[in-house]
């Protein structure tokens, strides 16, 4: 369970990064809207706002696993807190498949009640078994 | 199931602990982004109405009162500061001026183009109007205003404050109208009979966050 649990660490702050993020993007926003004149024309419909969310959420999501895949090798604070890791020397040096993992990722965060009902019944993030079944250079290598 | 149960099994099986823990929070992230997109939308759809400060006069008590000026309209129980606003000439005449507001402020104000606001013991720190909230009573459309006061207070003093009738765009059924600004304000005679939806007054917050605090108390408001 400690590839689980090291993903919801990883998921939470990420959740939190975005909350700052999105507060700074709504700001500036709105501060386009003022700067522009178009505050007093036009209001923001709410499906934008949503969008910006999900936006946010992804930016975030994605920006988190890059960085941390490419600055620290694939060592995440939820891996390091877990102490598991997950993916081979081999694939965190290949820039393709940060950025091949870092989509996966984001996308599977944003629906991550399907992520995890998947790794209730079969035991791996659905992210891991999508990179690993690409081959995108190097094997997948899990630990639990 | 006791609570006792379900720790016991989450350490006699990890995999229902996680389970547990899951399905028990698993809402707690959809539940906080429909509170942030619910404040970021509030807050991008408020608009800061620029205000002109007039004056400030201590409130008469010995005059007669049409309308109770020690009590708020836009405030609430237990708030010691609070707003009025007048739309014409006549009401400001007939409600305010012969209940302990100024008998000569009013005339500097053209009430073709303007609004008067009178804001009892904090001086305004902001004026917000929502235009995703319009009222629209029979043709007239009307903005919600959100009053926020000033940190000083100063007992029974009255500060006068006008706003310019820009005109103001607002939906309604997909339809764009265009009106000039026009505050909404709960009728006199409704003011305690809890139809009207009352506003919640706020002081000036400070630091880097005061421009989202009024959302965030809004939104706990409702």
């Amino acid at each position: 369970m400690k590839r689980f649990w090291a993903a919801a660490i990883d998921f939470i702050l990420s959740f939190m990064l975005n909350m700052v993020f999105f507060c700074l993007l709504i700001f500036c926003w709105k501060l386009l809207r003022v700067c522009a004149g178009v505050d007093w024309q036009n209001n923001v419909g709410l499906s934008w706002i949503v969008l910006l969310f999900l936006v946010s959420f992804f930016l975030v999501s994605f920006s988190y696993s890059v960085i941390f895949d490419y600055v620290f090798k694939g060592k995440t604070p939820g891996k390091m807190i877990m102490g598991c890791s997950v993916y081979s020397d081999m694939d965190v040096r290949n820039f393709k498949w940060i950025i091949k993992h870092a989509l996966f990722r984001s996308v599977a965060s944003l629906f991550y009640m399907i992520t995890v009902l998947y790794y209730f019944f079969t035991n791996e993030m659905i992210y891991d078994k999508a990179i690993r079944d690409k081959k995108y250079i190097g094997e997948g290598r899990s630990v639990y | 199931m006791d609570i006792r149960c379900l720790i016991r099994l989450a350490r006699e099986n990890p995999r229902a602990g996680a389970a547990i823990v899951f399905f028990s929070t698993c809402i707690i992230p959809i539940v906080i982004a429909v509170i942030m997109i619910s404040v970021g939308w509030l807050y991008i759809n408020t608009t800061d109405i620029p205000f002109e400060y007039l004056s400030k006069e201590c409130y008469n008590a010995d005059e007669p009162a049409n309308v109770d000026v020690t009590s708020s309209i836009f405030g609430g129980e237990g708030y010691n500061y609070w707003a009025y606003i007048a739309d014409s000439e006549e009401e400001y005449c007939l409600e305010y001026g012969q209940s302990g507001m100024s008998d000569d402020i009013y005339r500097q104000v053209d009430f073709n183009d303007y609004i008067m606001i009178m804001s009892v013991n904090r001086p305004l720190a902001a004026i917000r109007i929502m235009k995703g909230f319009p009222v629209f009573e029979d043709e007239k459309v009307s903005s919600y205003p959100q009053f926020v006061f000033g940190r000083k207070e100063e007992k029974n003093m009255v500060y006068y404050y006008k706003i310019y009738r820009t005109d103001t765009v607002y939906k309604r059924y997909g339809k764009e109208v265009v009106s000039r600004l026009k505050l909404f304000k709960e009728p006199y005679a409704e003011r305690n009979s809890g139809k009207s939806p009352k506003p919640v007054p706020m002081i000036e917050s400070s630091g880097p966050f005061k421009k989202w605090k009024w959302a965030f108390d809004l939104y706990n408001s409702n």
